[in-house]
């Protein structure tokens, strides 16, 4: 299989400005086909801006999208296999449930009309308001019965958990996971809660400030950093020369998370200094990525200034 | 074709609002229509007298009737129902080519409406009462061929501008229709000044063909409008 065969998406040098913003800076990454792909990264990271481009809803300034190997802007043949509910998707005025799934059904030759009822079922989708009344919760859910009903073959969840109860979010991973095994197909979901999602994912794209961090397995970047712990003073002389992704003091104790697995030599360096050296979960790194190497504020800046000088000496008056 | 007959039937997803809300409309407008001339009628205007037809044919109920709810009609099919179409896979183009297929069936529709009216309301001498809401001066007293192009070109023009306004916002956001309104209000006034001299001469040699012509226009504008507006706007 060649690499374009191989890839659904492929995105070169691609740049998105809103006025003097970059919402996506000169990013280049592609899609496997057929994996599930987590989009990760703090908000403004530039997520939905990149998926407004591959599914043709936006175009980019400058740099080259290809989806099939074609470039998706008005691109029926390409356009028509895609489907991207949005987090704040418009639904035309007046429609209930039965017109929104009547409606997706004309867009979607794959739609599969059985999968929708059973997750409306589960999602306990009322029929009758409007779908403008719809609760954060219920508008999450609608957008997921149409992405996952849809069968298009490529498929974009955006955050598409906001609102979710625990029950519904279980029900959303247990539906997605048997329906890909059923029916492969490329999706990309971009997501904040890492750690619940994480059992999902194959792949993962980390943005961050339009940038593109990382674009690799998901095993792969389990052991993508490393943290070390211990007392301040030690864990600052540990980092001294490494690449620290984020650093969390209090009191006299430090956490850093360091960029790249331990070797042989980091570990005897830790040993030697007294600093314990544990791996860093998926979550923990892309919210480490996102300190861009900073202190995490655990103290406020200026709370020594405001802070009553007897309570900044530790004697309450 | 296919991708073009997508976007016509999601249009017609929802008839409800497609087809029965502007017969309610029109069916609502006859029943006041027919109230007030029942009210004349009790007042002492005699249906009989020759002056009574003549003054009954200048009610203008009907013709002014739909504007507003065209308006909005072509107003939300673009701005709340472009989201959805693409998302469902509906490229701008056959987007912008679908609706403006569906407002010429939505057109027919109305058009078809008004003539059966039209005619029950001559065959039975006026609804049996001397009520007059079709048979009336704006759409052609009586003329069935006058009536069809008011309705169907008057219709269509207004879904296309609604679609105009409704692309504009999608485009520039809250204030782009703001802007396109008040160029439109400028551009009438200014066309009344210049042409006020000539205007005793121009009102009499308007003829029903130049009045079609001129909606044929204006409805080719707003779509070549609405598809400018349309072709790189960004889905929000």
């Amino acid at each position: 299989m060649t690499a374009s065969t191989q890839n659904a998406i492929e995105v070169r040098s691609l740049t998105r400005t809103h006025g003097s913003v970059r919402a996506l800076d000169d990013v280049t990454l592609a899609f496997r086909r057929n994996t599930i792909t987590g989009l990760l990264g703090r908000n403004g990271a530039g997520k939905t801006s990149l998926m407004s481009i591959l599914s043709a809803q936006d175009r980019q300034t400058s740099g080259t999208v290809l989806v099939d190997g074609e470039p998706p802007f008005e691109h029926a043949r390409v356009v028509e296999r895609m489907c991207f509910i949005r987090d704040n998707q418009r639904y035309p005025d007046d429609y209930k449930l039965k017109h929104v799934l009547r409606g997706a059904r004309i867009g979607f030759p794959e739609w599969d009309q059985a999968l929708a009822d059973e997750l409306v079922s589960l999602f306990r989708i009322p029929e009758k308001p409007v779908v403008k009344k719809f609760s954060r919760g219920q508008l999450s859910a609608l957008g997921i019965v149409i992405g996952l009903a849809s069968r298009a073959p490529i498929t974009f969840f955006d955050e598409p958990y906001l609102g979710l109860d625990a029950t519904a979010r279980t029900h959303f991973y247990d539906v997605l996971l048997r329906d890909y095994a059923e029916h492969p197909r490329t999706i990309v979901l971009s997501t904040h809660l890492i750690d619940e999602m994480e059992q999902l994912l194959e792949r993962v794209v980390i943005l961050d400030r339009g940038r593109l961090l990382r674009d690799a397995d998901v095993d792969e970047l389990r052991g993508a950093a490393h943290q070390v712990t211990g007392r301040d003073a030690d864990v600052a002389a540990y980092a001294e020369g490494r690449s620290v992704l984020s650093r969390h003091r209090i009191g006299g104790l430090a956490t850093a998370v360091i960029d790249g697995q331990p070797s042989a030599q980091d570990r005897a360096a830790a040993a030697e200094r007294g600093v314990d050296i544990g791996s860093v979960g998926l979550q923990e790194l892309v919210a480490a990525y996102g300190f861009d190497g900073a202190d995490t504020p655990t103290e406020r800046p200026d709370a020594d200034a405001d802070r009553p000088a007897t309570i900044a000496n530790g004697v309450r008056s | 074709m296919n991708r073009i007959g997508k976007v016509i039937r999601l249009h017609l997803n929802k008839p409800s609002t497609m087809f029965v809300a502007p017969l309610s409309i029109v069916l609502l407008v006859l029943v006041i229509s027919a109230l007030i001339a029942l009210a004349l009628q009790r007042g002492g205007l005699d249906p009989s007298s020759p002056g009574y037809a003549t003054g009954a044919r200048y009610n203008s109920g009907m013709l002014w009737s739909l504007p507003g709810f065209l308006v909005y009609y072509g107003v939300q099919a673009v701005a709340t129902t472009f989201p959805f179409a693409t998302a469902t896979g509906s490229t701008r183009r056959s987007y912008v080519l679908g609706t403006a297929t569906a407002n010429l069936i939505q057109s027919a529709f109305i058009t078809a409406i008004m003539l059966a009216l039209l005619g029950i309301e001559l065959a039975t001498g006026h609804w049996f009462m001397n009520v007059y809401a079709l048979d009336v001066n704006g759409l052609g007293a009586g003329n069935p061929l006058v009536l069809a192009p008011v309705v169907f070109l008057g219709t269509f023009t207004l879904l296309s501008i609604g679609g105009l306004f409704g692309a504009i916002w999608l485009r520039f956001g809250p204030k782009g229709p703001t802007v396109l309104g008040l160029l439109l209000g400028l551009a009438v006034a200014l066309s009344v000044l210049l042409l006020a001299p000539q205007l005793g001469e121009i009102i009499p040699a308007i003829t029903g063909g130049i009045l079609a012509g001129v909606a044929v226009a204006v409805a080719a504008v707003a779509l070549v409008g609405t598809w400018l507006s349309m072709r790189r706007t960004s889905v929000r």
